[in-house]
């Protein structure tokens, strides 16, 4: 059964506002199940509710690109194309100006002044290491350590001496 | 800019310099010491100016220590230097590279044509080695060999 249409005219004007929240699915309630009946009977409103979800399916498909094409090449800050260009970082004038670079090479060698002020000393040790040793006559080294010197002692057999002498205990 | 050229010459010079804990130009001068004592066991004495390195000499068999002469030698790398011992014999001291903190050293005791004596060492910056045997007179003779840098 269908109504008139001066009806049908009437009521699809009442109800185009809600036919487009319908074909968003954002329509609840008794509102809804009058969109529908009135779907079932006025083939104008289904036209209409059919160019609605096409539209809104082609905008969400368009938006749907866009996002994927345009944000998966961006591998920058979207707000960086906003600001101003930034000034190059190597600026050859700055070699003209003498200053900067004496005093980066003063504070410089200061520095390793200073490290060299602050090394740690080393005990001087008292441990002379033998590396090589030949001798005509007997000879015994007497290795050092930290209180004590290193002693070679040549037991002298010589012409010179009449005596071996016995040499350190 | 090329006048800029020689003070980045002179910080590079001075940096390595300054860098190097082995500089050329400070260390090249070696100072050596030796000190000819007289060891024997007549008496009791041990001279006052044996005093540094009397506990080390306290340790030989002797009880006399007397000191015949010391030779003070300010020399280079690579340099020999001779010291003339009691009794005819020659010391040759050749300083021959500094390693560390370390002087290497050729030490040779001649008596004549006789070669008592040849080493090699590595002596301490500031350090002392002890060089006894050759008799002499009563006793014998040690060499207090210092060197420094």
């Amino acid at each position: 059964m269908t109504q008139p249409q001066s009806m049908s005219d009437a009521l699809c004007e009442a109800l185009a506002p809600q036919l487009s929240a319908y074909a968003d699915n954002e329509l609840w309630g008794s509102d809804r199940e009058q969109v529908i009946r009135h779907l079932a009977e006025c083939d104008v409103c289904r036209r209409t509710l059919a160019r609605y979800r096409t539209m809104g399916e082609t905008l969400r498909e368009a938006m749907n690109t866009v996002t994927a094409r345009d944000l998966s090449g961006i591998t920058w800050p979207p707000h960086r194309a906003l600001t101003s260009p930034r000034r190059a970082i190597y600026n050859p004038t700055r070699w003209r100006d003498p200053w900067p670079v004496l005093a980066g090479a003063v504070a410089l060698i200061m520095l390793l002044i200073g490290l060299q002020i602050l090394r740690p000393v080393t005990r001087p040790s008292n441990i002379a290491e033998i590396e090589q040793l030949d001798a005509a006559d007997p000879v015994m080294v007497i290795p050092g350590d930290e209180e004590r010197m290193t002693i070679i002692w040549v037991f002298d057999t010589g012409d010179r001496s009449e005596s071996v002498d016995s040499g350190p205990t | 800019m090329n006048w800029l050229l020689p003070i980045r010459s002179f910080v590079i010079l001075a940096t390595i310099l300054i860098a190097n804990p082995i500089s050329p130009w400070a260390q090249s001068t070696v100072s050596l010491t030796v000190q000819v004592i007289q060891a024997s066991r007549v008496g009791n004495t041990i001279d006052p100016s044996l005093e540094k390195i009397r506990a080390q000499l306290k340790s030989l068999n002797y009880s006399s220590y007397r000191l015949v002469a010391t030779h003070p030698l300010s020399t280079t790398i690579g340099t020999k230097q001779a010291v003339a011992l009691p009794g005819g014999r020659m010391l040759d001291l050749y300083p021959y590279g500094l390693s560390g903190e370390t002087i290497e050293l050729l030490v040779t005791i001649t008596d004549g044509s006789r070669r008592v004596l040849d080493t090699t060492f590595r002596l301490p910056n500031r350090g002392t080695i002890l060089v006894g045997g050759p008799a002499h007179a009563d006793g014998v003779l040690i060499l207090a060999i210092s060197g420094s840098f």
